[in-house]
């Protein structure tokens, strides 16, 4: 028996470079709501993601019941969900001087 | 070292205080602009539909014409600036208006690298996105060959950040806390301990990475974050805005990157 399959081409889909939370979620909902069951995602052509891609996509792609594997990622993208994947507890970012002015 | 931006914006606010008073924007003194205060001027004038007077400056006054008319749909790249395009709402377009200012600046290739540059544009844009609940929000952009900086300002009609976070139930102090701590600590409205980096790690790499400057207005407050040289030190001002006079209503995010700027390695600040 087929397993009902689709590939997706993220650069065609949704654009070269992904950038926003949005476009995550709205291809998360796309996958969900597709009859088949395993989903290729294809980032040939893709430049870049973004940080809040890269979190949105993970988290989707935790919950989802889906099989979904992805082929042709860029070794810049692979580096943004690694960093997502594994954060670190925020660091404060220290300033050397502050002034404050009433206008 | 960048000239910073907040005089840009009190420009903005002086221009709007002659117009409460005289019905108009009289822009007859101009003899500079850029989009720190053009973007504002454009967006208040397109919501308040007056009028304004252009500036004698013809060049002055022919590049503000430029700026709010230029045609951006055959998508082809422009020389040296990205005039006022609007932000589409949530429709899949958003990507497509990233891609023309990503072409534009010709991938961020003089700015720290595409990765680099491509995260902070993304990021500034998908934060309007996540948080504000704007009705109207746009972008501008100008390169400036001779100063040698790009500078780039968004701006929207929404909720501010300090509105934003008091809607999540967060206490912030006033408008400029709820800047510095979505600067400098990452705080998110979207409560998350997945959220909040993406504008803390932003800012690092504008200053410390790009040596470069931010400058964020929001509602009553107004914090601008400046790498400042020959001291190496990053600089925090801000600004408490009494009365409506200087106030926003919506946030505007601007900022100047120098260029060439030296790579930045992105994941050095992602963490």
């Amino acid at each position: 028996m087929n397993t009902p399959h689709k590939t997706i081409v993220l650069a065609a889909t949704i654009y070269e470079d992904l950038a926003l939370r949005d476009s995550a979620s709205r291809l998360f909902d796309q996958i969900e709501e597709a009859p088949e069951t395993h989903f290729s995602l294809d980032f040939a052509g893709v430049r870049s993601m973004s940080r809040s891609f890269a979190d949105e996509y993970i988290a989707r792609r935790a919950k989802s019941k889906k099989t979904i594997t992805e082929c042709n990622i860029p070794e810049s993208v692979a580096l943004m969900l690694e960093a997502v994947s594994h954060r670190s507890k925020k660091k404060g970012f220290k300033v050397d001087s502050v002034r404050t002015t009433i206008v | 070292m960048i000239p910073d931006l907040w005089r840009e914006y009190e420009r903005f606010c002086s221009i709007r205080r002659g117009a409460s008073a005289a019905g108009v924007f009289d822009l007859s003194d101009l003899d500079w602009i850029s989009p720190t205060t053009l973007l504002p001027l454009g967006s208040f004038l397109l919501s308040s539909k007056m009028r304004y007077v252009p500036p004698r400056d013809q060049a002055v006054a022919g590049y503000i014409s430029t700026m709010f008319s230029a045609d951006t749909a055959s998508g082809e790249l422009l020389k040296s600036y990205v005039p006022l395009v609007r932000l589409p709402r949530r429709n899949g377009e958003e990507d497509r208006v990233l891609g023309l200012i990503y072409r534009f600046h010709d991938h961020g290739r003089s700015y720290g690298g595409e990765n680099a540059f491509k995260y902070l544009i993304a990021e500034m844009v998908d934060n309007i996105y996540q948080h504000s609940r704007f009705s109207n929000a746009f972008v501008m952009a100008q390169r400036y060959e001779k100063k040698g900086f790009v500078e780039v300002a968004i701006i929207d009609d929404g909720i501010t950040i300090g509105g934003s976070l008091r809607g999540a139930g967060m206490r912030v102090d006033d408008d400029v806390d709820a800047i510095a701590r979505i600067l400098r600590e990452g705080i998110s409205a979207k409560g998350s301990d997945t959220r909040g980096y993406g504008i803390r790690s932003n800012a690092r790499m504008f200053t410390d990475g790009l040596k470069g400057v931010v400058l964020i207005v929001s509602g009553s407050g107004a914090v601008e974050l400046a790498f400042t040289m020959p001291e190496g030190v990053v600089r925090q001002n801000n600004y408490h805005l009494s009365g409506g006079s200087s106030s926003l209503q919506g946030t505007l995010v601007s900022v100047r990157i120098p260029f060439p700027s030296e790579r930045v390695n992105v994941h050095e600040y992602t963490a």
